[in-house]
């Protein structure tokens, strides 16, 4: 048995920075374990910047970034918790800077800030248009220097607690096969969001399947606002890849089939430049109607012909490289086409504004935990914050916890149910097929619970979710390996996306009102009586959801209309 | 739907005794990603390889193309059938390290080799504030020193390529000199640590690369470990670890160029390996052959602004070695006993009458039967 | 007849300067004239820029533009020179400020980096310049029989900004090779091994081992002869080889000489005869 005082679960920039922290701060055993090499976690293809109100943001403040945070989030998100991301924001910044991140430098040598949707100050650093990037090769680089203990390719199964503390994990050893049982006194969960839940109507990595989160609801604890998902407008149409932002802002057009721009009829003033979440729901509202494009009419086109390959090469050379790669469309000749696709779980383990759960000694930070700072909806540059600043907390908290915490040693128990559950796939009856099955999930997902929702449809969805989780005990692994069995991996990811899919489900039916990401058809509106509140779902102990609600931590801003 | 022959290679060490390739035939669209997954999602789910974001960001996914490095995200399918023409795609896992299974490598040797350079910032505290509500400052054009060495994502491509990996154990690789090299020229980073990473760079194989430049052809970020590894020798050389062959080699460029606008081949051996005995040998060799043997480079016309435009350069600019004029002066009197002239008179010479003064082939003209002048 | 400007750089010149004649003779048998490049120096080998990048490319616009002022192309015939010569042009078009500091050094010579001309290595030269129609006119003597290793060296073909060729599968050595009427081998196992030229001197263990590598591997395949465009690879070849503890004695040519042979000069005069390692092929 491995024995660890804190074990972190994700090689990402919230695991990371908490890994640099708990191990500058402390001679506790600590380890890192990821199901890829950390290098290669999604915080890698964060683009646009880091949200923060540096000495010399003139006339910006902490205060003013977190109003920007809460009107964002459309009210939902704790207020308490928002406040604590906001002031921290100049220290996790300096802080990172220091240790090598090459932010963009203004002349004078001071790092660049520049404007992003929903705030009103250009307060969002960034490292070229690959923040995200550079910041997680910066923090491993740190890791390396600081000795971390990695346990690369290694597969999170179970969190074993006795109601009170967490007590270790379960994992699967990638690499070499094998269930092996974890002994640690704390553990912080920072795996990642569960896009993948959308299967390919999302911009997350093919792993984004939410396995920290489904581990933790498996193990009861309450998971928070899974309704809510972000949907970027503009996905590959094939892919659900990423289009930038940026490409709308240096002047792209949305057309749909009758070559309209469309956008005039939603947001007539900013057109294509609306924030976000309009911009997705118009583009969903022409799919919806029958104007959008193509065979399916699934899509709507970005037309950036009119910009010239010049402009295109100059400023959009990424744009143009991955809508060739990846849709086989040349910009400069003809239209891209897009659609929303999943892009944020503002939703995840539920904890307090420290990063704590219910069970002493389990935290989570990053996109799979519900903190909640995102609320009903993320600003762009809030994430990387999000993820530095609860990393770095939920190391602390978890060195002073550890510290003090009671040995106690997990039952072997768990480690047999892991191996035979695992034994159980290989050996079942193989009935379904995972890709198929996989990608019905997808479908189901973006037909019922997309862009927009309603009842009656939801209702169907969620038939279809529970068909789809009975059928998937019929998904077989075909692969006997132990060794680097990616079959089994991609089985047990998409039993985690699976076990999350209801949850959103489930409260996405109940949020009888439209608030931020979570767009309601027959409740166009935003009910604060009734809805200021967060969606708590668990998993009971005969296998069904338990949907109830949480108040929401108001401090400073009262709820008012969420305009810009 | 066109399509087109993958031969795989399978190795599942707890299986098969020997390697084998097996054919699956995908659609000619989209990546050779894409056709990964068709094969894991259609033909076969027991097919092992790495991937994660399928954009290009986070290194997971290279492999071999007929044994060329790519990776899997930004290769067209299309491309690579236009590219070999119709010969069998053979798909192998990276080269220089162990599979782990079908396409998966062991990537933690060249991780662990590319810690021994010290690939993080060791911040130097008069520029670093202690206080970390204080900023450090940059200025843009610092951080143009180092750009292009920021966007490795540790894919492993130019390990995998790499000539100097393949034959000396020791080397570090690639990526990890412009690992290495990016913290050499960041102001933040304290003098102790750029003169050790200079030494571990040294006996991490420094001097070993053959410049081939396949690195910089195959990274899929743009990075140039070539390049930088010619940049951390000149470092190195600037530092004072001039006793390498390599860096008596740079010497013998530095001041021979300088002195008569080209190197001398002749020399070489005696002056980076102190071996006398090569430039009598292959004198002897190419005589008996019948080909006369220049002593020194023949100064031309222009020389003395050459210099001028040489030395203006290194006088403005950062430079590993400095000009040694005495080198340069012994040169100079080898030039005149040989020409029989001062070295300005020999340039002044050749500037007057061009194309005369070809005196020296006249036996390879008769060698040759007389030529068109 | 096409004139092309010729840079010799350190491999046409002293105990070589025969291969400039064997070359010049081979030009005009295909209509080129080679017009030599007199007031060029030495690229700098790759070498010149650890002591300093701007160096070399300075040097090399006052080579390019040595060419430019006489209104001519550049034809290079050694793969490190090519290389070198076209990531300095490289760097020159774009960077004006580049440019423009080393065009203010080039004034005192009279001379001006302008960009405007083409710079070829032997194998595109031939490909689009000179054409294989005209190289298969030529040969009076095809290498009937000959089975030539196709070698094509490192720098034209990386890096990819820089390639004549299709780096992954080129195929610019063998047409040549093809229009000579020689049995081309280009599937031997070793056929993408660097030389080991440039290491000769900075880590000679490394030389050996490729020449091992690779002449080993020829050899297997059964080649009477490795052919390459590029002069250094050839020195590796048939000098340092010599160097190897049980040299393998492959003998190996410089691709122009195998054209002067192919269009009728004979071994001596073709440069086949001066080899230290022997071509007996005949």
């Amino acid at each position: 048995m491995l024995e660890y005082d804190i074990v972190i679960v994700g090689g990402g920039g919230a695991g990371l920075y908490a890994a640099l922290w708990a191990a500058e701060n402390t001679i506790l055993k600590v380890a890192v374990m990821t199901k890829v090499y950390p290098t290669r976690s999604h915080t890698g293809a964060a683009e646009g910047g880091i949200n923060a109100v540096l000495t010399h943001s003139v006339g910006d403040s902490p205060e003013a970034h977190a109003y920007d945070t809460v009107k964002g989030s459309d009210f939902l998100a704790d207020q308490d918790a928002v406040d604590i991301m906001c002031k921290m924001g100049a220290a996790v910044i300096y802080d990172i800077a220091h240790r090598g991140v090459p932010f963009s430098r203004r002349p004078d040598g001071r790092i660049a800030q520049r404007p992003f949707g929903g705030a009103s100050f250009p307060r969002t650093c960034y490292a070229a248009d690959k923040t995200g990037f550079y910041i997680l090769q910066t923090l491993y680089e740190q890791c390396l220097k600081n000795n971390v203990t990695f346990l690369n390719e290694w597969f999170l199964l179970s969190i074993i607690h006795n109601g009170e503390r967490v007590e270790g994990l379960t994992a699967w050893d990638i690499r070499n096969g094998g269930v092996h049982l974890i002994k640690t006194k704390a553990v912080i969960l920072a795996t990642g969001g569960h896009g993948r839940v959308y299967w390919n109507r999302t911009s997350n990595a093919l792993g984004n399947t939410g396995d920290g989160t489904a581990a933790a609801l498996r193990a009861g604890l309450p998971l928070k606002d899974m309704e809510f998902i972000q949907f970027h407008p503009t996905g590959l149409a094939k892919t659900g890849i990423l289009v930038t932002e940026g490409a709308r802002g240096e002047g792209g057009f949305l057309r749909n089939k009758d070559g309209e721009r469309f956008m005039k009829r939603y947001a007539p003033e900013k057109m294509e430049l609306a924030p976000r979440d309009i911009v997705a729901r118009a583009i969903q509202t022409e799919i919806d109607e029958g104007r959008g494009c193509g065979p399916e009419g699934d899509y709507v086109y970005l037309d950036l012909t009119h910009l010239g390959e010049e402009k295109i090469n100059e400023r959009l050379p990424q744009t143009r490289e991955h809508a060739i790669l990846y849709e086989g469309v040349d910009p400069v000749k003809e239209p891209i086409p897009v659609a929303p696709t999943a892009h944020y779980s503002m939703g995840g383990i539920d904890t307090d504004k420290m990063g704590r759960t219910k069970i002493k000694g389990l935290y989570a930070a990053g996109e799979c935990a519900c903190i909640s700072v995102h609320g009903a909806n993320r600003l762009g540059g809030n994430s990387l914050l999000d993820i530095l600043v609860f990393g770095r907390l939920t190391a602390l908290e978890a060195v002073k916890y550890a510290d003090e915490a009671p040995e106690t040693t997990p039952s072997l128990a768990k480690q047999k149910d892991d191996e035979r559950r695992i034994l159980e796939l290989m050996e079942n009856d193989g009935k379904e097929s995972l890709a198929e099955l996989r990608r019905e999930l997808g479908n189901v997902m973006i037909k019922h619970f997309g862009v927009f929702r309603e009842e009656s449809t939801m209702k169907q969805g969620i038939e279809k979710l529970y068909e789809i989780r009975e059928r998937a005990k019929h998904v077989k692994v075909h692969d006997t390996s132990k060794r680097f069995n990616t079959d089994l991996i991609s089985v047990l990811e998409f039993l985690n996306l699976v076990d999350l899919s209801l949850p959103i489900a489930i409260a996405a039916i109940e949020r009888k009102e439209s608030r931020g990401a979570h767009a309601r058809k027959d409740y166009p509106n935003r009910d604060d009586k009734n809805f200021l509140k967060h969606s708590i779902v668990t998993l009971k102990e005969d296998g069904d959801y338990q949907l109830s609600w949480k108040p929401v931590t108001i401090t400073k801003f009262p709820p008012e209309e969420r305009k810009y | 739907m066109e399509t087109v022959t993958l031969k795989v290679f399978r190795f599942d060490p707890e299986k098969d005794k020997i390697p084998y390739y097996r054919d699956y035939e995908v659609p000619v669209e989209g990546t050779l990603l894409n056709a990964l997954l068709y094969i894991k999602e259609n033909l076969d789910p027991t097919i092992s390889f790495r991937a994660f974001c399928r954009s290009e960001v986070c290194g997971s996914c290279s492999v071999r193309v007929n044994g060329k490095t790519k990776l899997a995200c930004k290769t067209p399918m299309k491309e690579l059938v236009k590219t070999w023409k119709g010969k069998p795609l053979r798909i192998d896992p990276l080269n220089h390290m162990k599979v782990i299974r079908d396409l998966v490598v062991d990537i933690d040797k060249p991780i662990e080799k590319m810690k021994t350079l010290i690939p993080w910032l060791v911040p130097d505290p008069r520029v670093v504030p202690s206080d970390p509500r204080h900023e450090s400052i940059i200025y843009p054009e610092e951080m143009e020193l180092y750009k292009d060495q920021i966007h490795c994502m540790l894919c492993f491509s130019c390990y995998s390529a790499c000539e100097a990996v393949e034959d000396n154990e020791r080397y570090r690789g690639p990526f990890a000199f412009s690992k290495a090299y990016r913290f050499q020229v960041d102001r933040r980073d304290i003098e102790t640590a750029k003169e050790k990473r200079i030494r571990y760079s040294i006996s991490g194989g420094l001097w070993s690369c053959v410049q081939c430049q396949k690195c910089i052809h195959v990274c899929p970020k743009g990075v140039k470990p070539a390049e930088d590894i010619q940049n951390l020798r000149g470092q190195a050389v600037k530092k004072g670890f001039t006793d390498k062959p390599g860096a008596k080699k740079l010497k013998h460029y530095v001041d021979w160029i300088y002195a008569t606008g080209q190197i001398n081949r002749l020399y070489l051996p005696e002056e980076v390996y102190g071996n006398k005995e090569a430039r009598k040998k292959l004198t002897e060799e190419y005589e008996r052959m019948g080909i006369e043997v220049w002593e020194v480079p023949k100064p031309t016309k222009g020389l003395m602004k050459f210099r001028d435009i040489y030395l203006e350069i290194l006088s403005r600019e950062d430079k590993a070695l400095e000009l040694d004029f005495s080198h340069v002066r012994k040169i100079d009197k080898m030039v005149s006993d040989i020409f029989k002239a001062d070295i300005c008179t020999i340039v002044d010479r050749a500037h007057q009458n061009n194309r005369k003064s070809k005196g020296l082939i006249g036996k390879l003209k008769g060698l040759l039967g007389g030529s068109d002048d | 007849m096409i004139k092309v400007g010729f840079y010799q750089g350190c491999c046409f010149q002293g105990q070589d300067a025969h291969m400039f004649e064997t070359m010049k003779e081979v030009f005009r048998m295909i209509d080129v004239e080679l017009e030599l490049l007199e007031e060029t120096t030495c690229c700098g080998g790759n070498t010149i820029d650890e002591e300093n990048r701007k160096l070399s490319y300075a040097i090399n616009a006052r080579n390019i533009a040595l060419a430019e002022a006489k209104g001519l192309d550049m034809l290079i015939s050694c793969n490190t020179c090519y290389m070198v010569i076209a990531k300095a042009k490289n760097a020159l078009d774009n960077n004006k400020k580049l440019r423009d500091e080393i065009n203010e050094l080039l004034k005192e010579e009279g001379l001006e980096y302008r960009g405007t001309n083409k710079i070829y290595h032997l194998l595109d030269f031939f490909r689009d310049v000179v054409g294989y129609d005209r190289i298969r006119k030529a040969v009076k003597r095809p290498l009937k029989g000959w089975k030539v290793g196709a070698y094509y060296g490192c720098h034209v073909l990386y890096p990819k900004h820089t390639a004549i060729d299709d780096g992954d599968n080129p195929s610019s050595l063998q047409e040549v090779l093809k229009a000579l009427g020689a049995e081309v081998i280009d599937d031997y196992e070793a056929k993408d091994t660097c030389c080991g030229y440039h290491a000769f001197f900075t880590d000679k263990t490394m030389t050996m081992k490729k020449l091992n590598r690779i002449l080993g591997s020829v050899k297997k395949a059964g080649v009477d002869i490795v052919a390459t465009p590029c002069p250094l690879c050839f020195k590796s070849f048939d000098i340092y080889q010599l160097q190897m503890e049980n040299p393998p004695m492959v003998p190996s040519a410089f691709l122009p000489e195998l054209m002067a042979y192919a269009f009728g000069l004979d071994k001596r005069k073709s440069g086949l005869g001066h080899h230290l390692i022997e071509v007996k092929k005949e």
